[in-house]
């Protein structure tokens, strides 16, 4: 969820939500439009004056997505999160993964691989 | 929410836009720049716009009851992260009893979305009915809370018909059970799945369901409904 990082809801700003914030150096050099100028263009002429509005709040991957996330069995798992831990529990194709809510706050989005199928974990 | 990244025959791979929408995360596409609604799984602006995502069935739970439940399961690796002391899950917070009209802005629900008919139910009133049989457009839903950070919903159709559940305390891990008052078949009421009885091994079928905050579930569907507690 985006909540820690939205406007109207600080006071649910974790220390580690505003350390991303404070080390936001948003993307590296780089020769081409600058990612958010391309954002803007995207908005700019493919909405129509209905739509709901568009706001930039905190720079491009600011907060990370994961790309290419490992994962871990059961025992290792173990010794990584608590038992009342909250997590989301995801199945495709008859494969389980747990994927752990405070960790997923940090990144937002999880692009995986579960069961073959790629899928877009969001929080 | 989690959503497939294949559409059509193209993997697309999303990252954080750092814009919001209806006050809730807008992602990005590395492949076209297009522009999605976490909330709606669609492309809202950029060359796929109109562009939906498939949803996909995901449970908020904890890793103690997901693991009993799945034993060969894995966990995203969370590598050298460790919780910062004071980091707030906000599903434990406390909270305060609410105006007498309407919903604090910030009170959690599970949002409901059948067809063009969508439903929130707040925490606060689930706490005191963890198992609520209801009727959502024209389909007969449960809606099950485990009186803590997880909540779930299906569709009322087992074996043909439309069971009736009610509570049927927890199991030896503490998850919550519920049976249906027809066959008296007990279910695990997070995984909508039969353990015991004349209907064992039937699965519920889920309804789409998020997490989220009253104000946000507001936003994006002003047309929705809210459960209170009958009198």
């Amino acid at each position: 969820m985006l909540w820690p990082w939205s406007g109207r809801h600080l006071g649910l700003i974790t220390a580690t939500t505003a350390i991303v914030w404070a080390a936001s150096a948003s993307g590296g050099c780089s020769a081409e439009a600058p990612s958010e100028a391309r954002q803007e263009q995207a908005s700019a002429t493919t909405r129509a004056p209905g739509d709901p509005e568009l706001v930039q709040v905190i720079g491009r991957d600011d907060i990370p997505a994961l790309l290419s996330p490992s994962a871990v069995d059961r025992d290792i798992a173990d010794s990584q999160m608590r038992d009342d831990e909250p997590v989301l529990g995801v199945s495709v194709n008859g494969e389980h993964r747990a994927y752990s809510l405070p960790f997923l706050t940090q990144h937002e989005i999880a692009n995986d691989v579960l069961g073959g199928e790629p899928i877009a974990v969001t929080w | 929410m989690v959503y497939a990244r294949r559409i059509a025959d193209q993997e697309m791979t999303f990252g954080v836009s750092g814009m919001l929408m209806l006050n809730a995360l807008v992602m990005y596409d590395h492949q076209t720049d297009s522009l999605w609604s976490q909330f709606y799984g669609e492309a809202v602006a950029g060359p796929l716009k109109g562009t939906e995502l498939q949803l996909l069935p995901a449970r908020m739970t904890t890793w103690g009851a997901w693991k009993s439940e799945h034993p060969d399961t894995t966990a995203l690796d969370k590598g050298e992260f460790s919780p910062i002391s004071g980091a707030s899950y906000f599903f434990g917070l406390e909270l305060e009893a609410g105006p007498g009209e309407g919903l604090p802005s910030h009170d959690l629900v599970l949002g409901v979305v059948d067809g063009t008919t969508q439903r929130a139910y707040p925490f606060r009133y689930l706490r005191h009915s963890p198992i609520v049989n209801d009727t959502l457009g024209e389909r007969p839903i449960v809606v099950t809370y485990d009186g803590w950070s997880a909540a779930a919903a299906f569709h009322r159709l087992a074996d043909g018909k439309t069971p009736s559940f009610r509570p049927a305390g927890t199991d030896a891990h503490g998850n919550l059970l519920m049976e249906d008052a027809e066959t008296g078949t007990l279910w695990r009421a997070m995984a909508g799945e039969a353990l015991e009885g004349p209907l064992a091994g039937s699965e519920l079928e889920p309804v789409a369901a998020h997490l989220s905050f009253w104000f946000a579930w507001l936003d994006h569907y002003p047309q929705t409904g809210l459960y209170r507690l009958p009198d």
